[in-house]
């Protein structure tokens, strides 16, 4: 996508012997070509390529070495012409012919502020009128005049021939000697076997017609003026086909044979009608080649919009492919979808070097950051203390481009010498704004020139951008939610365990009964002082410390159940896990009078789970379960919990109730927040346990049981079934 | 002063020994049921002036066994122990003052004190099923 600038390069980097012996000799060729196309004894030639030759290379050199490049052609131009006349004349004619080229050449970069390229329509009515037109024409005035003072001729016929010629020279060499430059800068060999053929054929048609023209067959008119239409059709094939150079290509074959043709007397012209037939082939040969420029450059321009529409087109796709891939991406797959589809829009762009870095809360970079410096993995880029600079005024101004050359201003010296130190020339910041908060940075670098970010670039990239930030700050607000959720299930837990205060104080005061009285017994012994009761105080020692111990289980057990965990794996056996629950339930069970049954499968596998969440499940299955069945009048009141294991279900928990049972139709609506059929409760149990299991893995449905109470059922992987990790920021 | 019998009655192996033990070293004589069926199957009730028995029980609660000796004419005094005030207990306590709470874990004073008294209510009240003694009193 980045076109070599290469005109000014050409002349700018090639060395300067190199670069004069090349206009040299090629001036030498160009005169002897011209020279040749004369009608002796006038000095003007039919076709004088020269000083075309001259503005094409001055067009494609830097101002400050146009002097050598006109000192370069002298020599050639003396050696050729100090032959005929004499020196005056010939420095003479050398200087109108390098004011011929200044002008034209110093015309057309005057006006076109661009490197020159004959790509516009703009572009080919400047070099039209001012290097084929207007410089030809003033340049031939001081040009006749040396050439009618010194040799005889008519002043107005040296200047008509001359400008006539001129004309026809420059529009028909510039182009060419372009296009030329440009198969030297390897423009060829993008062409395909197909386009190859297609030149050929067309050069053979052009020399087949010239071989047609000079044999004069007898079907043809002796008239001079067909093999202007004869050709016509081969430059119009040119036009269309191989742009504004090979229409000047095509032009100057025809120029140079048919006029080769005519000063020599060979096919339709004989000595009389010479002059008059040659007038006639330049004017016509310049009509067709200024029509056919023109139609050429239009044709070039809708092909460049075509094409500018195409790639519009292409990053459309891209962009909505992008876009409809995070629509609904689970926030876990974000940070692979990032790296993903940074490398897609780097390869679309062509760069190398992509970065995206996040914000934290407090607006500081680098969070975490993708990119995709292939080249030396070690390269790290603190952004944050490389490009202060960049990163503040990015939050407030959108777009930044940084570049390591001088013009930047002041208070970016820092972000320069980083530029600098990695060996980069540009790089633009776009950042990532969402809803008017900037949550991060794309920024591109490129390490070979500058590149100038324009617009339509920069609104690409904003687009992009714009994508990227919808899906970053959904991604911020998942883990949000998840972080409130686990919060709330702190708290659910917190006010169950509110719920089970009661059984539990009664857990607790079990073994501390036993303590207490067993301490007080002895406390007697010791008073008592009976030598035969030394047993019984070991005893009880002994069974006072098994009571403290059994005290400090349950303590630890209601501690595990508050404290609120990070979400751990570890493998977590689900029948014991239920026994324990069990345990804790079963004061709770006899105060409701309720009998709770344990069911369970000897080949149930292990889950790898969070042991803690995993329980709360259990807990809060079976106590809705308990609470169901205690206020139903259906007599036997049972809870039963029971864990399989078989092949539809690798591990299988469900509780079943002998209570009223499930509102008809309500299976999915007692999983969400909110739900709850008794008078005190948040109705948060049931979603939170779901949140957890399916985080596991796994899934939970409700269903009525056979003795129309209630079933819920709970279903998870197995331990070698791979659970993926959340993204937690 | 004659040796009273308690009977315990509790499912708790800890609260069972503890408390077995402290009433022993006390003097008192002791039997001790993990529960009201092996109490009612094995036991003579004849033999105990006090029982003390826990409330929350698998099965068949404390309560329970006691509405059983009531209904059957026992006049035999009861203590409930419990370590969880409920609603039902305070109801079954107001209605019956041969009916003593006693919330776990209690001091050894607090214990002898509510065998004493219930001990001596029962025996004001006498032996007799007529219509003045506590257990008539349950509505």
């Amino acid at each position: 996508m980045e076109r070599r600038d290469f005109s000014t390069q050409f002349g700018a980097t090639s060395h300067p012997v190199v670069l004069a012996v090349l206009v040299c000799a090629a001036y030498y060729a160009a005169a002897v070509v011209g020279l040749a196309l004369r009608f002796p004894p006038a000095t003007t030639s039919v076709l004088w390529p020269p000083n075309a030759l001259l503005t094409a290379m001055l067009l494609f050199t830097p101002t400050r070495r146009w002097w050598l490049v006109l000192l370069a052609a002298l020599p050639a131009h003396l050696v050729l012409e100090l032959r005929n006349w004499s020196t005056v004349v010939v420095a003479g004619l050398f200087a109108t012919n390098c004011s011929e080229a200044l002008l034209a050449a110093g015309g057309v970069r005057l006006l076109s502020r661009e490197p020159f390229r004959l790509g516009t329509v703009r572009q080919m009515a400047i070099f039209i009128g001012v290097a084929a037109l207007f410089a030809p024409l003033v340049s031939s005035f001081p040009d006749a005049a040396v050439v009618s003072s010194f040799h005889s001729e008519r002043y107005w016929d040296v200047w008509n021939r001359r400008v006539v010629s001129n004309v026809l020279s420059e529009l028909a060499v510039v182009p060419t000697v372009a296009g030329a430059i440009g198969v030297a800068a390897g423009s060829l060999w993008r062409w395909r076997g197909r386009r190859w053929m297609e030149a050929s054929v067309l050069f053979a048609g052009l020399v087949a017609t010239a071989l047609l023209v000079s044999r004069q067959p007898a079907f043809m008119p002796g008239n001079p003026r067909w093999p202007l239409v004869v050709f016509l059709p081969i430059l119009l094939w040119a036009a269309l086909r191989f742009g504004p150079e090979g229409v000047a290509l095509s032009l100057l074959a025809t120029a140079v044979l048919t006029l080769g043709a005519a000063t020599h007397g060979v096919g339709p012209f004989n000595q009389q009608s010479a002059d008059e037939g040659v007038r006639t082939l330049q004017i016509f040969l310049i009509v067709v080649a200024i029509s056919l420029m023109c139609a050429s450059a239009l044709d070039n321009e809708r092909r460049r919009a075509e094409r500018a529409l195409s790639e519009r087109l292409q990053f459309e796709e891209v962009l909505s492919r992008m876009s409809a891939a995070f629509v609904g991406l689970p926030c876990d797959e974000m940070p692979r979808a990032f790296a993903f589809w940074l490398e897609r829009l780097a390869g679309f762009f062509g760069w190398r070097d992509v970065l995206l870095a996040l914000y934290d809360e407090s607006q500081q970079v680098a969070l975490a950051h993708w990119s995709t410096f292939h080249a030396d993995p070690h390269t790290r880029l603190s952004l944050r203390t490389e490009f202060p600079w960049a990163v503040e005024r990015v939050k407030t101004e959108g777009a930044i481009a940084l570049h390591v050359s001088e013009d930047m201003p002041a208070g970016a010296e820092q972000d320069r010498e980083a530029l600098a130190r990695h060996g980069l020339a540009s790089a633009v910041f776009v950042p990532l704004k969402s809803g008017g908060h900037v949550g991060g940075l794309i920024v591109i670098m490129t390490p070979t020139h500058r590149t100038e970010w324009a617009e339509p670039l920069l609104g690409k990239l904003r687009i992009a951008a714009d994508v990227l930030a919808n899906a970053l700050a959904r991604m911020r607000a998942e883990a949000a939610l998840r972080e409130s959720r686990d919060e709330l299930s702190h708290l659910t837990r917190v006010s169950a365990m509110g719920e089970l205060a009661a059984s539990l104080a009664h857990e607790l005061n079990q073994p501390l009964t036993g303590i207490l009285s067993n301490a007080q017994a002895a406390r007697h012994i010791l008073d008592a002082n009976e030598r035969r009761r030394r047993v019984d105080l070991q005893e009880i020692i002994r069974d006072v410390v098994e009571d403290a111990k059994r005290a400090r289980d349950v303590v630890g057990r209601m501690r595990d159940l508050l404290r609120k965990s990070a979400t751990e794996r570890a493998p977590v056996d689900l029948n014991e896990l239920v026994t324990v629950v069990a345990k804790i339930v079963t004061s709770d069970s006899l105060i409701r009078q309720v009998s709770l049954e344990l069911d369970l499968s000897p080949h149930a596998p292990r889950v790898e789970g969070d042991r803690v969440q995993l329980q709360q499940v259990v807990l809060n299955l079976t106590l809705n379960a308990l609470e169901a069945a205690s206020i139903s009048d259906h007599h036997p009141r049972t809870v039963l919990v029971k864990t399989e294991a078989n092949d539809r279900y690798p591990i299988h928990l469900f509780v079943r109730d002998t209570g009223p049972g499930l509102i008809a139709g309500s299976e999915q609506q007692v999983f969400e927040p909110f739900y709850t059929t008794k008078k005190s409760g948040m109705g948060m149990g049931l979603a939170i346990a779901r949140s957890i299991v399916e985080a596991h893995g796994g899934s939970i449905w409700a269903a009525t049981g056979r003795d129309r109470g209630a079933e819920f059922h709970l279903t998870l992987p197995a331990i070698d079934r791979t659970v993926t990790q959340p993204w937690t920021s | 002063m004659d040796v009273l019998s308690v009977c315990v009655i509790d499912d708790d192996l800890a609260v069972r020994r503890g408390i077995t033990r402290l009433l022993e070293i006390s003097g008192y004589r002791v039997e001790a049921y993990a529960s009201p069926l092996a109490f009612l199957q094995d036991a003579t009730l004849s033999n105990f002036d006090c029982l003390l028995m826990d409330v929350r029980m698998p099965g068949f609660t404390g309560f329970d066994l006691y509405d059983r000796l009531t209904s059957a004419g026992c006049s035999v005094p009861v203590i409930f122990i419990t370590g969880h005030a409920d609603a039902n207990m305070a109801g079954h306590a107001v209605r019956s003052e041969s009916v003593k709470v006693l919330v776990k874990p209690f001091d050894e004073q607090a214990l002898f004190d509510a065998i004493r008294q219930a001990v001596e209510t029962a025996r004001r009240a006498g032996h007799s099923t007529g219509p003045n003694t506590g257990m008539a009193a349950r509505g």
